[in-house]
């Protein structure tokens, strides 16, 4: 007599099991395929709000818009400049405070004529204006610094993966501000531990301590909420824009890859830096200098497809973040930043603790030159 | 030490998750009189000297394999009176966690150092394939006959070669369907092996070559005493991205351990568990005429890894082998995992693949693996002993 369950599972239900299981694993795995894909698309919505009044849409998605109501109108600022149009119903007068700006920007109109005021106190990084728009139609400003669109010098900092430590990064930030002519500080994701909105909204909190702006893309320690409410604070994933004659672009690669709909704005944003120098950011980068940590990418094929791309654009320095120490080295050539000092748990013997990373631009010599600043 | 008791379990399983793989030599292939060795004759005792359940205890052993057996291993085991074999699942889920627990308190500790971290992310894989290798080899107790679905290939083919098919569902580049192929010569503890696959659109191909040796186990020349066996391996592949203009070149070393289920639990039959480790250096070329003439990219990928298999059927007519597995390395078809939230491109590839003989020369296999693409293959087999 023989037991156990081979009278049930003679070989042809050994082969539907199989299949079964096949069949269960395949279909429960198509689903992980493009687990970026909601977030770019979500990306493309970024920057739009209407009212009963009014409606706005910031060109290219550069800041996102965090509240919308009759009357005001409160932006978050992911570039140094931003332009914006406002499709108006009615004549009506606008309450409209910009937050992370450069301390020098300025609001400007640039197509129809209204009349605003600046709030006589502004706080470094924030700009409040009343707007007053006398007629229905269509109207076009920007806020930013005037020089952002001359050509010329200047320094920004790099400083990601704060995570868990935001309790002590204002001691960072206050080290940053001793720094003299940085126009802003750039981050490479993991702001936060994981990534929900008060993490988010605490994060911003400690940013108004910061004497410039803090434009950055995130990581995935921001994907810890479905959907992950980054967005909605602050901005796209991925986006692109020139400050004085360079060109930065910061895409979203929190899951280990670049969604394909990225991949497409990247073809584009990689021709409007071609001529100029052109600094390319995103948390998780494509190879770790150390390959078997693989500290990178889910794959090292589709790895490979963003370095030729990058390497074709003519990308003069990428930066990354995800590792929490400092590298300096290539990738296919490319110069290559890591910089993951902000306070989360360091990586250890390498005599290197919290810290950050200064970029000197110069477009006219078109050098880029950096410098590691430790805070520990 | 008696083979098959916990103690020689526990050595076993440690020495596995120190290196992903163990040089056991616990007796020559040939002298190991106990456990005893699966083969085509049932044995004329059940090692473990249980009884046959009545159907309704086989139920619940079954249900309880699952529950609380995927927490508590080996309980299914236990609830058919096998409480040597539950014993020791259950110290090998406990070896298992252990070890996934100290790695990742050693990676968070070292905050992933350059210098710490290979060997603590094979403990990692060494530990979480042991987990996972206890509660599958308990609810495989459960629901396979005593002799299990199978025996093992105890003397290995002088010629294998396979023609079929892949998919590959990677959203990121064109090629989709591939024509795969490739032969295996094996001569005593020697082998080769050269793997291709091309993919009439999308312009894609790749090629794998490989040396093997065998310092134990199952080989071409002799009979051993069941399909275990430990393989030192280095291969050299190449791999043609056209439409992205990229390719690149690999060498790997890696070493490969199989251990039949007998040697650690006497009384589960007809099973195995994998384990393998290595590393690859690559280098790739991106050729593009807007590219600099020196774009080239040199990194390295760890390799490793766990599977637990059955044997089907009669290895020298009708049968072969199913395997549940899971590859670390993040360059294969399939790559790395990828994944909502947090950890995604952190694990590699999980897969499930088969091959059965329809007789003593042609057969098929089949296999799926889901990563940052989800694969999937069929094809033709032959062998020639």
């Amino acid at each position: 007599m023989t037991y156990g369950l081979r009278s049930g599972l003679d070989a042809g239900r050994q082969r539907l099991a199989t299949l079964a299981m096949t069949a269960g694993l395949a279909t429960a795995a198509v689903g992980c395929l493009t687990p970026a894909a909601e977030r770019a698309a979500r990306d493309d919505g970024v920057g739009q709000a209407e009212t009963t009044d009014w409606q706005v849409e910031v060109t290219d998605g550069l800041a996102a818009v965090l509240s919308a109501e009759v009357g005001q109108l409160r932006l978050w600022q992911s570039a140094p400049s931003i332009e914006w149009e406002l499709e108006v119903t009615v004549a009506t007068r606008l309450e409209l405070r910009v937050d992370n700006v450069m301390p020098s920007a300025r609001l400007r109109s640039v197509e129809g004529a209204l009349s605003f005021s600046a709030d006589e106190n502004p706080a470094a990084t924030s700009a409040t204006y009343f707007v007053d728009i006398p007629s229905a139609g269509r109207y076009r400003l920007n806020h930013g610094p005037e020089q952002s669109s001359v050509p010329a010098p200047f320094r920004f900092a790099l400083l990601s993966d704060v995570q868990e430590a935001v309790d002590e990064v204002r001691d960072v930030f206050e080290r940053v501000n001793q720094e003299t002519d940085l126009d802003f500080l750039l981050g490479a994701g993991d702001l936060t531990e994981g990534g929900s909105r008060d993490e988010l909204q605490r994060f911003k909190a400690e940013l108004q301590v910061l004497n410039v702006p803090y434009y950055t893309t995130l990581g995935n320690h921001e994907l810890g909420e479905s959907p992950p409410p980054y967005q909605e604070l602050f901005g796209r994933g991925s986006l692109s824009f020139e400050h004085r004659g360079a060109r930065f672009t910061l895409l979203d690669s929190a899951s280990a890859m670049i969604d394909a709909r990225v991949f497409g704005w990247l073809d584009d944003w990689m021709a409007l830096g071609r001529d100029r120098l052109h600094v390319v950011a995103m948390h998780i980068p494509p190879v770790d200098p150390v390959g078997v940590r693989n500290g990178s990418f889910a794959s090292r094929a589709e790895a490979n497809k963003l370095l030729g791309r990058l390497l074709r654009g003519g990308v003069d320095l990428t930066l990354y973040g995800h590792i929490h120490t400092f590298y300096s080295f290539e990738n296919a050539g490319i110069p290559a930043l890591i910089s993951g000092g902000g306070g989360a748990i360091p990586q250890r013997f390498d005599g290197l603790g919290r810290h950050y990373v200064i970029v000197a631009v110069d477009p006219i010599a078109e050098t880029l030159t950096h410098q590691l600043v430790r805070v520990d | 030490m008696v083979p098959g008791s916990r103690a020689h379990t526990a050595c076993v399983t440690v020495a596995l998750t120190l290196a992903g793989v163990a040089n056991v030599r616990t007796a020559g292939a040939e002298e190991v009189a106990a456990p005893r060795a699966a083969d085509s004759r049932p044995p004329s005792a059940d090692p473990a000297g249980v009884p046959p359940p009545t159907p309704s205890r086989r139920a619940l052993a079954v249900a309880g394999s699952v529950l609380p057996g995927v927490v508590l291993h080996g309980t299914g085991a236990w609830l058919l009176g096998d409480e040597d074999a539950a014993g020791t699942l259950l110290l090998i889920e406990g070896i298992g966690i252990g070890a996934t627990l100290g790695a990742g308190t050693g990676l968070a500790l070292t905050g992933a150092a350059s210098a710490t971290v290979a060997p603590l992310a094979l403990l990692a894989i060494g530990g979480v394939g042991l987990f996972g290798m206890s509660l599958l080899a308990d609810i495989y107790y459960v629901v396979s006959p005593r002799q299990g679905f199978g025996t093992p290939q105890r003397r290995l083919p002088r010629l294998e070669s396979f023609v079929g098919y892949q998919y590959v569902d990677e959203r990121q580049f064109e090629y989709e369907h591939l024509m795969q192929h490739g032969v295996s010569f094996r001569h005593e503890r020697w082998s080769a092996e050269y793997r291709g696959w091309h993919a009439p659109t999308g312009r894609h191909a790749r090629h794998r070559a490989s040396a093997g040796y065998r310092p134990w186990g199952v080989e071409q020349s002799r009979t051993a005493a069941d399909g275990s066996f430990l393989e030192l391996q280095l291969a050299v592949g190449a791999q043609q991205f056209e439409e992205e203009e990229f390719a690149t070149r690999s060498l790997e070393a890696a070493v490969r351990y199989r251990v039949d289920s007998t040697r650690i639990v006497p009384s589960i039959r007809g099973a195995f568990a994998e384990f393998h480790a290595g590393v690859a250096w690559r280098h790739t070329r991106f050729d593009s005429s807007d590219a600099p003439q020196d774009a080239t990219q040199r990194d390295s990928v760890l390799l490793g890894g766990f599977a637990f298999g059955t044997y089907l059927g009669d290895p020298f007519e009708r049968g072969g082998e199913l395997r549940l597995y899971y590859d670390h390395r993040h360059d294969d078809f399939a790559s790395g995992l990828k994944a909502e939230g947090l950890g995604s491109g952190v694990a590699g590839h999980f897969g499930l693949s088969g091959h059965h003989y329809f007789n003593s020369l042609l057969g098929a296999y089949a296999f799926t693996e889901i990563g940052s693409a989800w694969v999937m293959g069929l094809g033709l087999r032959m062998r020639q002993r």
